[in-house]
């Protein structure tokens, strides 16, 4: 085969993208989070802009832009960080241990995966913003910073 | 009826065992690890020296030194670490994602919450490959190497 190039990469260090469609995509910790099923291109046809994925077999489309993409193989596909979609459904704990919520919204900066607040509920506390300047640690559940005054339980004044 | 106290110093910023035992453990993930089931005493130098932490049904318990331990809050108490204890039946990946297999065992150094090495079941047929703990890059959800999967050598 013959090669026409200047510039760029050879043939040999490119990747052909049909072998991108299917491929798991994983984040920064390692955690699956769905598999692509498409690959976005810009309208200058020169950079790949990002990726679409889908979520299990019922589950939503999610578009990740390209600087979110950390590697990219025919093996798999590695993201740059942790999307701060995954968090729904989490505990929130405050910096004494105890449970208020989980949470039921991530509202970020725009399209970015930079979190604004966190909109969190509770059956006894309603529901509640938590900026993220209250936010100590996000993992497995979101441990709140000790300024943080939790809404008081009621049971009559739900929101 | 009141207490009577004889104390030098100190008590009055102190919890008593009643207030630990039963708390949920929250390790540095935030992942909660169990209830606190016993407390451990050093017999010389009177002081605790760790908790034990009940699992839950036909799980076995776990110890963990005070060193590990960052504070005792009202409700809970947060550990400094991730016990390695986590890591078996993690999916381990190369450097490029692609999987290599499932963490069997994670071989620590001594008592300590270092890995020395993981065991990778690499397949149903019983292959495995060890890999030391340098060739770690991240653990988090599941672990990521350094290197590709051509470069290690299995068993």
């Amino acid at each position: 085969m013959e090669e026409v190039f200047e510039k760029t990469k050879s043939f040999e260090q490119t990747i052909n993208l049909r072998r991108i469609i299917g491929v798991k995509v994983l984040t920064e910790r390692g955690f699956s989070i769905g598999r692509v099923v498409q690959l976005r291109i810009g309208p200058n046809m020169k950079n790949i802009e990002g990726i679409l994925i889908k979520r299990g077999i019922f589950g939503p489309l999610v578009f990740f832009g390209a600087t979110y993409l950390d590697k990219l193989t025919p093996e798999g596909i590695v993201l740059n960080m942790e999307p701060a979609i995954l968090l729904r459904g989490r505990k929130v704990v405050t910096y004494d241990g105890e449970v208020i919520g989980s949470i039921r919204e991530i509202v970020r900066f725009g399209g970015t995966n930079d979190i604004k607040n966190l909109v969190v509920h509770s059956f006894l506390r309603g529901t509640f913003n938590v900026p993220i300047a209250e936010i100590k640690s996000l993992g497995k559940s979101i441990i709140l910073k000790n300024t943080y005054n939790a809404p008081k339980k009621s049971l009559w004044r739900r929101s | 009826m009141p207490l009577k106290r004889v104390f030098g110093e100190g008590l009055n910023n102190t919890v008593t065992s009643d207030d630990v035992l039963g708390k949920e453990v929250i390790d540095s993930e935030g992942e909660f690890l169990g209830v606190v089931e016993m407390l451990h005493l050093d017999p010389n130098l009177v002081e605790v020296a760790g908790i034990t932490i009940d699992k839950g049904f036909l799980k076995s318990g776990l110890v963990i030194g005070k060193d590990y331990i960052e504070r005792i809050a009202p409700h809970a108490i947060f550990l400094k670490i991730r016990p390695f204890f986590k890591l078996k039946g993690m999916i381990v990946f190369d450097s490029v994602g692609e999987k290599i297999g499932v963490v069997s065992k994670a071989v620590l150094q001594e008592n300590k919450n270092q890995i020395e090495s993981l065991l990778v079941n690499v397949s149903s047929l019983g292959r495995e490959v060890l890999i030391p703990a340098d060739l770690i890059k991240s653990i988090g959800e599941n672990v990521f190497l350094i290197t590709e999967k051509d470069n290690l050598k299995f068993n």
